[in-house]
């Protein structure tokens, strides 16, 4: 029996803990076990020896730590330490004589992957891919990653083991107590990705004992279809003298495991602390209990790297409103690479309680598969919310699966046989709840039955491909009925059927109901409350329409899915009922309000005062004079940088309006700016501040973002022939960087003037690095700002 | 935990001044948001310490300092420690950067004093247990190196641990994140009344004169 069947019908033990046994036998506090696998090589074999007598038919090989960034000098080379270790493995087997396999062991990396830290994602899947690559040539029989705690990484392991062997995968993460990893995944989220990555088995190891991983199992086990693995320390780590010890004994450890394998675990070891007793007592209590059968679960889960969604119970809110279609500001800011406008709709969805957003950067003029995994990795820094990633071309929802941190919704097949071929073997591979839009080769069906038919043959397809069904959404399609007065009734009729019959999730582009008709919202939201109705499990809607949230929450508490209807009462009555509670606007000025850092009431007067008043007056006087009080304060210390902050907020507040007010060309432009974090440095508040500050005095900005390469700015100086470059630099470290790309600047404009600042950096230190000017604030860069660009 | 106020108004600039009711408020808010997304966590080993003529000596550890050397005078045993809020911290400050910098710094200012906390903490903790010590040192203070940054951090196995880790620059990351060592004495230690006090750089804008 190969593995992949016998874990379904056996249990399966690990070994017990290497760490342990090696400082045990001599491995010093920061020495890097695995050096011991050319080093000692008979201690490495010694130790699986003790493992396999005590009864484990899996051992894992000395390899946790075995990646590039540790290992890249002769003899320590990363293919050098696997292969012996993977020997070592072979050795003990056949001094033993047992039948066992060779789990080749991928520990994390160590590095935090960007957006949080420095490590890319794709230079992480290098990482791991060359230790499968050896691994597997070397001859281990599967491939066990364990102890992960980042989901973003754990992908890039797990592509990796897929792409560069046959192997079985199993995988191991680490929940804490409050059963999260560390980057914030619960068990639903880690269950879901991994199952979408058609890992073979998976499970919990390290951070705790059996005890109490308990509550965590019995969620794996509630959630998964798979065998799951359960491999704990011996109890909680408890420092002694100075050492790190763990409790729990052979007779515990056995007794914790038993109950774990009655949860429904079937592959089992032990972690932190578990000796070749823990083992052995284990195997003989366990061995004696029949493994619980692994049993199919049927939940629809879409995942970020840190929430799941799921489908299928109370309908669930899919944002609409980044999609370029008939949105002419989104369509300005993908063009103009406005990536902040992006997340500021995001930000904006999340709040309206979008459960999921959906991301559609489609435009003839740009590349989009790249803006699309800019605009994924962008969005995933800052919002933890599952995306659906809406693309009809193939190779940007190839490229948007593969850096995706979690289990996306995907956007879209359809009955058509071509676009099946292309994008079902991608659900396979990469996971992913993909969305079946009802038409084929011949259109649209103008009736239910046809439209059922569609969605019956988009599943029986899926299946062939081995996508389950509860991994597909059906779309039935609404379409306008102003062109076809019984196009409702067909969708709503197609709606029932398939989600009555077929069992699987829906979803509905809700609006296209009412195109080319007047005061849309209303038959909208009448449109949403009957599809809810009939079936309707993922709604793609503008959240921020009242009257359509206001249908949604109507309708979860009519139907008995809002208990004592508190998200009703939360979310709608709050709203309506709620007096406005604007102050007067008689009584204070627009000046008045930027002072005091009143970013709403800013805007609502603004709107006002640009019926009456023309922009530059507004600008002229109201904005700037405001903007330098509030300035002039804060430099004579009585007045402090959040308040300087709210205030620059509120004009920015009344810039925007100002913006949408007049043609763009007339906008004040004093001169174009680059600002960047230089190279190395991921500290970008202070950055920032300075960029807020320069927009509101009328310069055009160009942000670079963090730890940007000396090229990036070098390339948007010389584009824009730009004369001014902020730099942001936080410690002595990265002040290198910010001097070659000083130096690089001056090679190719040296007419552009160079503006320092950050926290290690003093005049003395910007003159030695050839800076032409330090500001010690966002007050003094706008200042060397207007110098430079002769105002004032 | 402790929460000190007055420790992030003097991070936010205020130097002493007390801020006005809406800063106050919102300040306020931040900080309950802050609290809820951190997830604090430490760790720490106790090494016997080795202080050569010209180095000193822990663990696998060599470093050359002669600022350390003189913090740790008349030590024979040092503690390494690692504190971090988390990622979700560093996710906060991120979203408030790109779209509400006032809340960003504001951020920012809760977090430092919320890390110190937690480290202050520890080093309670630690103190009970060990006695006389010295107080914390960082890589990156005076002439201890920050590239020892990355030694500490895999000394303590601080990834698999706590989730920290650091950049090619040394940088931690989650950023709200402290890593440092201390001296435990022989002989008994005077404690400073105020840390500022011992710190080189003396025109530090928050700097506590006090």
């Amino acid at each position: 029996m190969n593995i992949r069947e016998l874990i379904y019908n056996e249990f399966l033990f690990f070994d017990g803990a290497t760490g342990t046994y090696l400082q045990e036998n001599g491995l010093k506090a920061g020495e890097m076990p695995e050096y011991l696998n050319i080093n000692a090589p008979e201690t490495i074999v010694k130790m699986h020896e003790n493992f396999l007598n005590a009864g484990s038919n899996v051992i894992t090989t000395n390899t946790f730590g075995a990646n590039a960034l540790k290992f890249y000098d002769e003899p320590y080379t990363v293919e050098k330490i696997v292969t012996s270790a993977v020997n070592n493995a072979k050795k003990a087997i056949a001094n033993t004589g047992k039948k066992a396999y060779i789990a080749l062991d991928i520990g994390p990396s160590g590095k935090l992957l960007k957006p949080m830290g420095d490590l890319g994602f794709s230079d992480a899947y290098k990482l791991f891919s060359e230790t499968v690559i050896y691994g597997k040539k070397a001859g281990a029989d599967l491939i066990i990653i364990e102890t992960m705690s980042d989901t973003y990484e754990l992908k890039a392991a797990v592509l990796a083991a897929k792409e560069n062997s046959d192997l079985p995968v199993f995988v191991t993460v680490v929940f804490d107590e409050t059963q999260k990893l560390l980057t914030g995944a619960d068990v639903k989220t880690v269950v879901a990705m991994l199952e979408g990555l058609r890992v073979d088995a998976l499970g919990i190891n390290c951070g705790l004992g059996p005890f109490e991983m308990m509550p965590i199992v019995e969620e794996i086990v509630k959630y998964t279809s798979i065998p799951v693995i359960v491999n704990p320390n011996a109890g909680l780590p408890r420092s002694e003298n100075g050492k790190t010890v763990f409790d729990i004994t052979p007779e515990e450890f056995a007794k914790g495991m038993v109950d774990i394998s009655n949860f429904g675990a079937t592959i089992l070891g032990g972690c932190c602390g578990t000796t070749s007793e823990h083992i052995k007592a284990m195997i003989d209590s366990v061995s004696k209990l029949t493994p619980k059968p692994i049993v199919k679960k049927d939940f629809t889960f879409v995942t970020s790297y840190a929430k799941a969604v799921e489908l299928g119970k109370t309908p669930k809110i899919v944002g609409e409103r980044i999609n370029p279609t008939g949105k002419k500001k989104l369509k300005e800011a993908l063009i103009s690479d406005d990536m902040d406008y992006i997340l500021k709709e995001a930000i904006m969805q999340q709040e309206k309680n979008a459960h999921i957003l959906d991301v559609n950067v489609g435009l003839p003029q740009i590349n989009e598969p790249e803006m699309m995994e800019r605009a994924i990795f962008e969005i995933q820094s800052i919002i933890d919310l599952p995306l659906q990633i809406d693309t009809s071309d193939a190779k940007t929802m190839e490229q948007a699966l593969r850096m995706y941190n979690g289990k996306a919704m995907i956007n879209s097949v359809n009955g058509k046989k071509e676009v099946m071929e292309q994008i079902f073997p991608l659900v396979k591979k990469y996971g992913g709840v993909v969305v079946g839009l009802t038409l084929d080769e011949d259109g649209i069906p103008e009736t239910a039955q046809k439209r059922f038919e569609i969605a019956e043959k988009i599943i029986n397809t899926a299946k062939e491909y081995g996508i389950d069904k509860k991994d597909i959404v059906i779309d039935v399609l609404a379409m306008t009925i102003s062109a076809d007065n019984q196009s409702a009734k067909t969708t709503l009729d197609a709606l029932k059927m398939v989600r009555e019959k077929l069992l699987v999730n829906t979803t509905l582009g809700v609006s296209n109901i009412s195109f080319g008709l007047p005061t849309r919202d209303i038959i909208n939201s009448t449109f949403f409350g009957l599809a809810l109705q009939n079936g309707l499990t993922a709604a793609i809607i503008n959240p921020s329409s009242d009257s359509m949230m206001q249908a949604y929450y109507s309708y979860n508490a009519l139907a008995g899915l809002d208990e004592n209807c508190a998200n009703y009462i939360a979310n709608v009555t709050s709203k309506t009922v709620q007096v406005d509670v604007k102050p007067e606007f008689s009584e204070t000025t627009l000046s008045k309000c930027i002072e005091k850092g009143l970013k709403d009431t800013a805007k609502d007067i603004t709107e006002n005062l640009i019926k009456t008043m023309s922009p530059l007056d507004i600008v002229n006087l109201e904005l700037v004079p405001a903007l330098d009080k509030v300035g002039r304060d804060f430099a004579n210390g009585t007045l402090y940088l959040p308040q300087l902050l709210m205030s620059a907020e509120a004009a920015k507040m009344a810039f925007e309006v100002i913006k949408e007010n007049v043609p763009q060309d007339d906008t004040k432009n004093n001169g174009t700016i680059v600002i960047a974090t230089v190279k190395g440095d991921i500290h970008d508040i202070g950055k920032n501040i300075v960029k807020v500050m320069l927009e509101n005095y009328g310069f055009n900005v160009i942000d670079l973002g963090k730890d940007v390469p000396v090229e990036a700015v070098v390339d948007a100086v010389l584009k824009d022939n730009v004369k001014l470059v902020g730099l942001s630099a936080l410690m002595t470290t990265t002040v290198v960087s910010m001097e070659e790309t000083i130096k690089a600047i001056n090679k190719v404009a040296p007419d552009c003037k160079t503006l320092v600042g950050g926290a290690v950096l003093t005049e003395d230190y910007a003159k030695s690095i050839g800076a032409n000017m330090y500001a010690k604030d966002a007050m003094e860069s706008v200042k060397y700002a207007q110098m430079v660009f002769s105002i004032n | 935990m402790k929460i000190n106020k007055k420790e992030i108004y003097r991070y936010l600039g205020y130097k002493g001044n007390t801020p006005t009711d809406d800063i106050v408020l919102l300040v306020d808010e931040c900080l309950g948001e802050i609290l809820k997304v951190m997830t604090p966590k430490t760790t720490h080993k106790v090494f016997d310490l080795i202080l050569q003529e010209d180095k000193i000596c822990f663990a696998t550890m060599q470093v050359k300092s002669q600022n350390l050397a003189k913090n740790l005078e008349g030590c024979n045993k040092i503690v390494v420690f690692a504190a971090t809020l988390g990622v979700g911290v560093d996710m906060l400050i991120n979203k408030a950067t790109r779209t509400q910098i006032a809340k960003a710094v504001i951020y920012q200012a809760c977090a430092a004093m919320l890390i110190e906390e937690v480290c202050d903490e520890l080093n309670y903790k630690i103190e009970c247990e060990y006695k006389n010590l010295k107080p914390r040192f960082s890589a990156g203070y005076g002439d201890f190196d920050i590239s020892h940054q990355k030694d500490i951090l895999e000394l303590l196995e601080t990834y698999k641990k706590i989730g920290l880790s650091y950049t090619e620059s040394f940088m931690l990351v989650p950023t709200k994140s402290v890593t440092a060592v201390i001296g435990v004495s022989e002989f008994l230690q005077e404690k400073p009344k105020n840390k500022c006090l011992n710190c080189e750089n003396k025109t530090c804008e928050f700097r506590n004169e006090e």
